[in-house]
């Protein structure tokens, strides 16, 4: 097919696929990297250079939404982060090295386990317990603002732990090209018991920053193509807006559900195709 | 204390806009010149023409679609580098140096992988 052909088609799948990732969660990144390959026959880097700069572009558009609503907590972000980008640059690194079916046959796994992340969403029933020695020493904890408006206080629980879950968060965004959004909210929500708004607001804030790590190996080995990144960015960037603003509006619950199935079979699909080394 | 963090979000969605218009635009050009071309990515070649930021200007003033397009990605890592910067800064003021020092560690590692041959 002809280039404009194929930009038009990049970029309404692109459009889609932010649309699909804002709505279940996932983000952009991790369902547009099977829809190139797959059905576009993108080489799977090329692929994941596109979704990488998506990932970063998507992450400093909404930043300053969620830092005006106060959920973000800088401290732990950056701390967290420290792990990140030590994860990420060496998965990025790593990309090199690893044959393509394997890095396939990877990404279909993280993509089956953020699924079952992002749907296995539960507020903590735990009772409070006091925040970790590390926490406390770091002033990591913070308030965010409640449904009545206060100022509600929350503690902070497991900081090496995250730390360990945010290192590898990072080295698979460095890895697959993704944002690893599933991996990072499980380490701020499920081990430091951080309120859910808190998790994600604060997750988005540091994905840009893992993704670029990884985007400046990318850029070194090639990875980037410019006509191929160019509309999937632009499509997933205002899929995202679309997206998060539909997420407002309706009850997504059973539009979750098709699209997280639908996100499965693309994963099996691959798994397949790496197994089979049809990649 | 929240003014900065603002002026982070702010400075992040104005360089987003920017390195979109930008890549827009490279992607209009190139399209204009190309449009017909068959198209292939199924295999992947290393293609390292975009290594270093001089590269860019090494064409002259005259940007193809193609390099308004790295022109424009490259605005958005710088912007990242940024963030941490502003970050680092937001830390300074509210005069938490482990922090400043933790925002430092994050741009040291950046700057290193964007500049790593």
């Amino acid at each position: 097919m002809t280039i404009l052909t194929f930009c038009i088609l990049l970029f309404i799948v692109a459009y889609l696929a932010g649309l699909l990732g804002a709505l279940t969660g996932l983000g952009g990144g991790i369902v547009i990297i099977p829809v190139l390959v797959l059905i576009f026959h993108v080489d799977i880097h090329y692929a994941m250079g596109a979704s990488l700069i998506s990932v970063i572009a998507t992450s400093s558009g909404t930043a300053l939404a969620y830092l005006r609503e106060g959920y973000t907590n800088l401290r732990i972000g950056m701390f967290l982060e420290t792990g990140a980008v030590i994860g990420a640059f060496f998965g990025a690194l790593l990309v090199a090295v690893l044959p393509t079916s394997i890095i396939a046959i990877i990404f279909s796994l993280v993509l089956i386990f953020s699924a079952y992340l992002t749907w296995r969403r539960q507020e903590d029933t735990e009772p409070v317990r006091a925040s970790h020695p590390l926490a406390i020493a770091l002033k990591l904890e913070g308030t965010y603002p409640n449904l009545k408006g206060e100022k509600q206080f929350y503690q902070v629980q497991n900081v090496p732990w995250a730390w360990t879950l945010m290192t590898i968060a990072g080295g698979l965004s460095g890895l697959l090209g993704i944002g690893s959004g599933a991996l990072k909210v499980l380490a701020m929500d499920q081990a430091m018991r951080l309120p859910y708004k808190v998790a994600t607001t604060t997750s988005n804030f540091i994905i840009g920053i893992t993704a670029a790590v990884s985007a400046g190996v990318y850029f070194q080995h090639g990875y980037i193509d410019p006509i191929l990144t160019a509309p999937v960015m632009i499509g997933i960037i205002f899929g995202s807006f679309s997206g998060a603003k539909l997420l407002m509006r309706i009850n997504v619950r059973i539009l979750r559900l098709i699209f997280t199935l639908i996100m499965l079979l693309l994963a099996v699909e691959m798994i397949y195709k790496g197994i089979t080394g049809n990649l | 204390m929240e003014q900065i963090q603002l002026v982070i979000g702010r400075a992040l969605f104005i360089g987003v806009l920017i390195s979109l218009l930008l890549v827009a635009a490279g992607l209009g050009i190139f399209l204009f010149h190309h449009s017909t071309e068959i198209i292939h990515f199924q295999t992947f070649q290393s293609d390292r023409k975009f290594i270093i930021l001089p590269n860019i200007f090494v064409h002259g003033f005259i940007f193809s679609g193609r390099e308004l397009i790295q022109l424009g990605l490259i605005i958005l890592l710088l912007i990242q580098v940024l963030r941490v910067i502003l970050t680092a800064w937001f830390f300074k003021k509210i005069h938490d140096p482990v922090f400043v020092w933790i925002s430092l560690f994050i741009l040291a590692i950046m700057i290193y992988s964007l500049i790593r041959l």
